[in-house]
């Protein structure tokens, strides 16, 4: 693995996601969240402990740096990095067997890139917006809330791999 | 005890994560009031479910102590009830007994009962259902109780007390065969002895009465005042109807005024010159051995 490749990518990521909070705002409700991609794409081999550290440093830097709630990012990340390799185990297993290769995530074949996406964006959202939310809302706004930014995020990250990120991981 | 790697890798990893995420709810409640009052709500949810488990055990073992200490306050709470009951009914029944000394001496006038004196007992024991039955009061010799002073209700004759204590007094019911008072029929002097010949505890029989003495159904029975342990007039029943016995005499069926089914407190009669004329009785007595 570069990991000159992978610092430059993490913080084009980070300055992606400081501009998409700083300045897009398309609805209150929706947030725009690039930093699990970092999480997600740490190189599949990296030690829990450290993956656990990595995971609250990315989110920690991201809340002090934007405009949110200190903490709420760094909580999320760390919830992410703790269960990303539970959701990656399964599907990596099986492309080691197939293709008798460790791939990096960014290599996955795209359905199996979405699925990961999928189930990292909602581990990640669904204690964002119960943290995040508004009181007094009740379960269909939140599950809405959470529905929506897992979709919109999922989309934009698996259009980000694809197209541009998958070269630096 | 040494571990296993891998759980102590387990433990080590799940230790931390729990301390990053507590780092991170550090930051959230402190730096956000929403959030804050959110966990603490959470919190505040947790505890006061552990508080109301707890209390909930507290109160499921304190449940002997509780059940104590009830029982002993509901004893404390009877016995109390019990001395109000009793001072009630005893005020009640001073009130009562005045009334009814006023009522007979209304009805008997008031040189009949000069020398008489009244005293409120309670029945302890009745007995009903035997041929020798007898009453228990809760006076005795303390409360100036002697032997064969004379036991009456408002509603009648009750008997006699044949024997004290110093505590309580035995009384020989009117239903017993041992037992007889002196009676009249009406106002007049037809006098006769009531006794009770067992059976029903409402009738009795009045005997020796005169043979031409009228009698009528609904005549009232009423002590004769030739004994010192009633004062004359006091009632006692109602002739029922009569029979004519040996050809000599009239024996009067009397239905009794008192219910003695229903007997609580009585009134204790005290004949003030009863001693002088027993000691009379007396001389009598042995005037009539010497000759």
């Amino acid at each position: 693995m570069n990991w000159a490749k992978y610092i430059f990518g993490f913080v084009v990521i980070l300055v992606l996601q400081l501009l998409a909070s700083g300045f897009i705002n398309l609805w209150p409700v929706l947030y725009i969240a690039l930093i699990p991609l970092l999480v997600i794409l740490l190189p599949p081999d990296t030690n829990t402990y450290l993956l656990l550290l990595c995971g609250f440093a990315i989110g920690l830097l991201t809340d002090v740096l934007a405009d949110g709630i200190p903490g709420l990012n760094a909580a999320c990340c760390t919830l992410l990095a703790a269960s990303r390799n539970m959701i990656t185990r399964p599907m990596r297993r099986y492309d080691i067997q197939t293709e008798e290769m460790d791939l990096s995530y960014g290599e996955f074949r795209p359905e199996k890139l979405f699925v990961l996406l999928l189930a990292s964006y909602l581990v990640f959202f669904i204690p964002y917006v119960l943290i995040d939310g508004p009181m007094g809302k009740g379960i269909l706004w939140l599950t809405f809330r959470i529905i929506l930014n897992v979709a919109v995020n999922v989309v934009i990250a698996y259009l980000l791999v694809r197209l541009w990120i998958r070269r630096f991981f | 005890m040494k571990l296993p790697p891998l759980i102590y890798n387990s433990i080590g990893k799940f230790l931390l994560f729990a301390a990053l995420e507590a780092v991170c709810l550090l930051l959230i409640v402190r730096n956000s009031t929403v959030q804050s009052s959110r966990v603490m709500e959470g919190v505040r949810t947790v505890q006061s479910f552990f508080w109301e488990k707890s209390a909930a055990v507290k109160k499921y073992t304190a449940l002997g102590s509780t059940n104590r200490d009830l029982i002993a306050e509901n004893a404390r709470l009877l016995e109390q009830n019990a001395k109000l009951r009793d001072f009630i009914i005893r005020t009640q029944g001073e009130d009562r007994l005045a009334e009814i000394s006023d009522q007979m001496r209304g009805n008997i006038g008031d040189s009949a009962l000069t020398n008489f004196s009244f005293t409120l007992a309670k029945v302890v024991k009745n007995t009903l259902n035997t041929t020798h039955n007898y009453l228990i009061l809760d006076k005795g010799e303390n409360d100036g109780i002697t032997e064969d002073l004379g036991v009456i209700t408002p509603s009648g004759v009750v008997g006699i007390i044949r024997g004290t204590g110093p505590r309580f007094s035995y009384v020989m019911s009117l239903l017993n065969l041992k037992q007889s008072i002196s009676a009249k029929l009406g106002r007049g002097s037809s006098l006769g002895t009531l006794k009770w010949e067992g059976g029903s505890i409402c009738k009795a029989y009045l005997t020796e009465v005169a043979l031409n003495t009228p009698v009528e159904k609904g005549d009232t029975v009423f002590t004769s005042g030739n004994s010192s342990f009633f004062p004359s007039d006091i009632p006692i029943g109602k002739a029922l109807s009569f029979t004519i016995e040996d050809g000599m005499y009239k024996r009067v069926e009397v239905e009794l005024l008192q219910d003695f089914s229903n007997l609580d407190y009585v009134i204790v009669i005290k004949n003030g010159d009863k001693r002088e004329i027993d000691s009379l009785s007396a001389i009598n007595a042995a005037y009539m051995e010497k000759k």
